[in-house]
């Protein structure tokens, strides 16, 4: 018998514009030593679907048909008083962002005792004395993998890395000696290299405890690394269930397919749009953006230095797209800011088609603005909520030209009309939007003022697989219409790889290695660089099966 | 890619393009929104007691002096023959020492007491919130002078302070309200300050200053319309506690002067006829107890609504 069984499960949320149907009639079993993975995108209803294993589904939800069973034992109805004996007990989870889930205030060692405590509690057994706690406390914190415990027992989480967060995390959700581990997302708020290390500890406690894996992610790399199994979800529905070597080498489904060939692969030599001469352009100089020994030092309030960008020089010519890579703490934000001196760097000049702006007065800059644009990581937090979409990208045109009600409005449809959506998204709110269509809305207000220059943080980032591989495809044609130079910077070497000309690598505020992008690939020349490729490949690899 | 999995919208853009949008298309998530908003007040019982208690308060502001039965009881009129009736079919509210109808000076006083209400919390809001958005906004030495100022106002007790303006500028509603207002704006330049220091660390006001926008700008179009909510909230609660502040200085003698129609004032010089001639301060005790008690729940309401977090529901 199957250790957790949902069965037509059909769940539907209420909201003010009528129920939602979330789940439409889900068949999943799992059986104890099994590791199962759940891939889909935002939206599909894979968050919901585990969410409700625990009981701890959406406030608004109903279930209409189906149900969950675990152990024998029916579980779609149960009260709070029964769940507690199994949520952290006999099913426990771990989420995306570490951060948010420890409580800055208490030690860790302090949240796993207590934790324990409170599973002792549940159980009804009395709660055993706390150093019996603590050393319980510290055995977890060496399962999985977290060096020298005594000492980490009394640290607090914000002097943890997020790696080890997610170890604390991970030991907090074995501290009831579960029998199902859920991992909601458990690698992407990390970085590559932290990634690859956070799977290999799931493997590993998979053979060591003998535990079911249920693990959720949008990355099918991640899900190929730990999953043997897998379910592809798709708006509510499992669209295709098997083995995972099975679905990734051959996929049945057409979403699976086009979910599959939308993961940018690391090791695929690009096929680029080819972007028109620039020397069709009058250009004053082959450079067009340059930075001269850039450097930022942030002084935090304890009055110590913290040096985010240190004596950086760059180059980004003409018509190319410029690549920066480097990992979370790598000063690759700062240095985009800088770039276009959104903060003001400590020292260091930069030139924009030869004119020095690090020295320009405020007037003369807000006027230099319409040539250079830069496009926000988050699009859901870069568009003012309380502004239509219209009022976003008319923003910059009120703002730099002289242009009427009417012209304003004509160039808005245009704008639209370049970044594929449709005309009526102008009278839409960004609440209304998906992320793909508000980072598009975002790039429309960039190249309003058809500027020269975009720097691109991580334009991609926050937006699904597929999403991803549009915005880029519609970037290039993009750069290609309109005759831009991108500076693009990004932590995902294989979308780097895909559309980069040249490419720095960043560490610690510092250039790593330079160099044509393909160059950096396939001959990288500091150890750095290449353990930054070895983990990307990691999880590409498996997706490639 | 891009082809296959976005179909380019041109054939249904153009003939959308073509037709004018009605005002119920362009304005579709407005109205969404609003029906939003009305469904969750609706399904809330104190909301709409607070709302119709409003309404209501308002309507005989406005029509009072054509509804009541005995419209020159307000301007004090003396009949000596009807003096301290208790309430009957006539004066459904009895009669004040001066043979006034009590309910006539009642409705009447709605209107002295919106006014006294709008004007406090008008000047405070005027006042409080250009200056919660600079603090806020420009920090430094600018935020620390605004700060320690309304910090100053905000240690000594509001209506104590009011006391000793009115008593320096002399009784009478005008010197009142004015006093109240003094009192009332450091509320505001706290409530705004704080959520200014919130918005101005959002992406999409670095997202504006990218595009060139001066600061003015970016205050007037993006910190503000985002500060909104709040205001809206804390001014509809301060309707009421200006109406209550406002009476209980007329209570004391120092606001409106006894033969005009406020309510703080009558009750002021009915305590003499407690508790023999209860009416007399029950009535206009009881307006005030229901106009604050309205205000009061309809801000609870509005706050409930106007919570960003119902936004998306």
């Amino acid at each position: 018998m199957s250790l957790l069984d949902i069965k037509d499960y059909r769940l539907d949320i209420d909201t003010f514009d009528g129920p939602v149907h979330v789940l439409k009639g889900i068949n999943l079993s799992i059986n104890r030593g099994d590791t199962l993975g759940i891939v889909g995108e935002s939206g599909s209803g894979k968050t919901v679907l585990v969410r409700s294993v625990l009981g701890i589904g959406p406030r608004n939800a109903r279930v209409i048909e189906g149900g969950i069973s675990f152990d024998g034992q029916n579980i779609t109805n149960l009260s709070e008083k029964e769940w507690a004996k199994i949520r952290g007990i006999r099913i426990s989870m771990i989420f995306q962002d570490p951060m948010t889930y420890l409580n800055p205030l208490f030690s860790i060692g302090r949240q796993i005792s207590d934790v324990i405590a409170a599973h002792e509690k549940a159980a009804g057994h009395g709660v055993s004395p706390k150093a019996a706690r603590r050393t319980r406390t510290e055995e977890l914190l060496d399962q999985v993998g977290l060096p020298n415990p005594a000492m980490l027992f009394s640290q607090y989480p914000h002097q943890l890395s997020g790696g080890m967060r997610q170890r604390v995390l991970i030991a907090m959700a074995l501290a009831g000696k579960p029998d199902i581990l859920i991992a909601d997302e458990p690698t992407t708020a990390l970085d590559v290299t932290v990634q690859a290390q956070v799977l290999d500890l799931i493997n590993s406690l998979v053979e060591k405890l003998n535990l079911t894996v249920i693990m959720i992610s949008h990355d099918i790399g991640a899900i190929a690394t730990v999953a043997r199994r897998c379910a592809v979800m798709y708006k509510g529905e499992i669209v295709e269930q098997g083995l995972t070597r099975d679905i990734l080498s051959n996929p049945q489904h057409d979403y699976t397919k086009r979910l599959l060939s939308a993961v940018p692969d690391i090791d695929a030599a690009p096929e680029r749009v080819a972007a028109r001469p620039a020397a069709s352009e009058p250009a004053k100089s082959r450079f067009l953006l340059e930075a001269v020994d850039l450097k930022k030092v942030y002084r935090s309030q304890s009055g110590e230095d913290f040096t985010a960008v240190n004596s950086l020089s760059l180059s980004v010519r003409t018509g190319e797209i410029f690549g920066v890579v480097g990992e979370s703490g790598s000063g690759k934000s700062t240095l985009a800011r800088m770039l276009l001196r959104l903060i003001d760097p400590t020292s260091g000049d930069v030139i924009f088609d030869g004119q020095n702006i690090s020295g320009l007065s405020e007037k003369a800059l807000r006027a230099m603005r319409r040539h250079m644009q830069f496009v926000f990581q988050n699009p859901h937090s870069a568009l003012n909520g309380r502004h239509t979409i219209g009022d976003a990208i008319g923003e910059p045109l009120r703002l730099q030209t002289k242009m009427g009600r009417r012209e304003i409005e004509a160039r808005i449809e245009a704008l639209l009309d370049i970044v594929q959506l449709p005309r009526l998204f102008k009278y839409r709110y960004p609440h209304e939007l998906s992320g793909g269509q508000k980072q598009r809305v975002c790039i429309a207000r960039a190249i309003a003022l058809n500027p020269r220059l975009l720097v691109l943080d991580e334009p991609t980032s926050a937006l699904d697989i597929s999403v991803q591989a549009q915005v880029l495809e519609f970037l290039q044609q993009l750069r290609a219409e309109m005759n831009l130079t991108y500076v693009f910077i990004s932590h995902n070497l294989a979308v780097i790889r895909q559309i980069c000309d040249r490419t720095i690598v960043m560490k610690h505020g510092e250039i790593v290695e330079q160099g044509e992008t393909e160059q950096i690939f396939l001959h990288p020349r500091e150890n750095y660089t290449r353990t930054l490729i070895e983990s990307g490949r990691k999880t590409s690899q498996a997706a490639d099966l | 890619m891009t082809a296959t999995s976005m179909p380019p919208m041109n054939s249904s853009n153009d003939t959308e393009a073509a037709r004018p949008l009605s005002f119920r298309e362009r304005h579709a998530s407005e109205i969404r929104q609003w029906r939003l908003y009305a469904h969750m007040f609706r399904k809330s019982f104190s909301s709409m007691l607070g709302l119709s208690l409003v309404v209501v308060f308002l309507l005989l502001a406005a029509f009072g002096p054509w509804i009541v039965p005995f419209p020159e009881a307000a301007s004090g009129a003396i009949n000596m023959s009807s003096k301290l009736l208790p309430p009957n079919g006539t004066y459904w509210f009895g009669t004040d020492e001066m043979g006034a109808d009590i309910f006539s000076r009642v409705i009447i006083g709605a209107r002295t007491s919106l006014w006294i209400g709008v004007v406090i919390t008008g000047i405070a809001a005027l006042i409080g919130v250009p200056l919660g958005i600079l603090a806020g906004y420009r920090g430094g030495w600018v935020r620390a002078v605004i700060m320690r100022v309304t910090e100053l106002f905000l240690a000594v007790p509001g209506l104590a302070l009011a006391l000793a303006i009115v008593a320096a500028l002399g009784p009478g509603i005008t010197n009142c309200v004015l006093a109240l207002s003094i009192v009332w704006w450091p509320g505001y330049v706290r409530l705004v300050e704080a959520k200014t220091l919130s918005i101005k660390e959002e992406l999409f006001i670095e997202s504006a200053r990218s595009i060139g926008a001066r600061t003015p700008w970016i205050l007037w179009h993006h910190i503000l319309p985002n500060c909104l909510s709040p205001i809206i909230v804390k001014m509809s609660m301060d309707m009421g506690m200006a109406i209550l502040s406002a009476a209980s200085l007329g209570f004391i003698g120092l606001g409106a002067q006894p033969p005009s129609p406020e309510w703080g004032a009558m009750i002021s010089v009915a305590r003499t006829y407690m508790p023999d001639w209860w009416w007399y301060s029950l009535f206009p005790g009881a307006a005030i107890f229901l106009t604050v008690l309205g205000f009061n729940l309809l801000g609870d309401g509005l706050r409930d609504i106007l919570d960003p977090r119902s936004r998306d529901r």
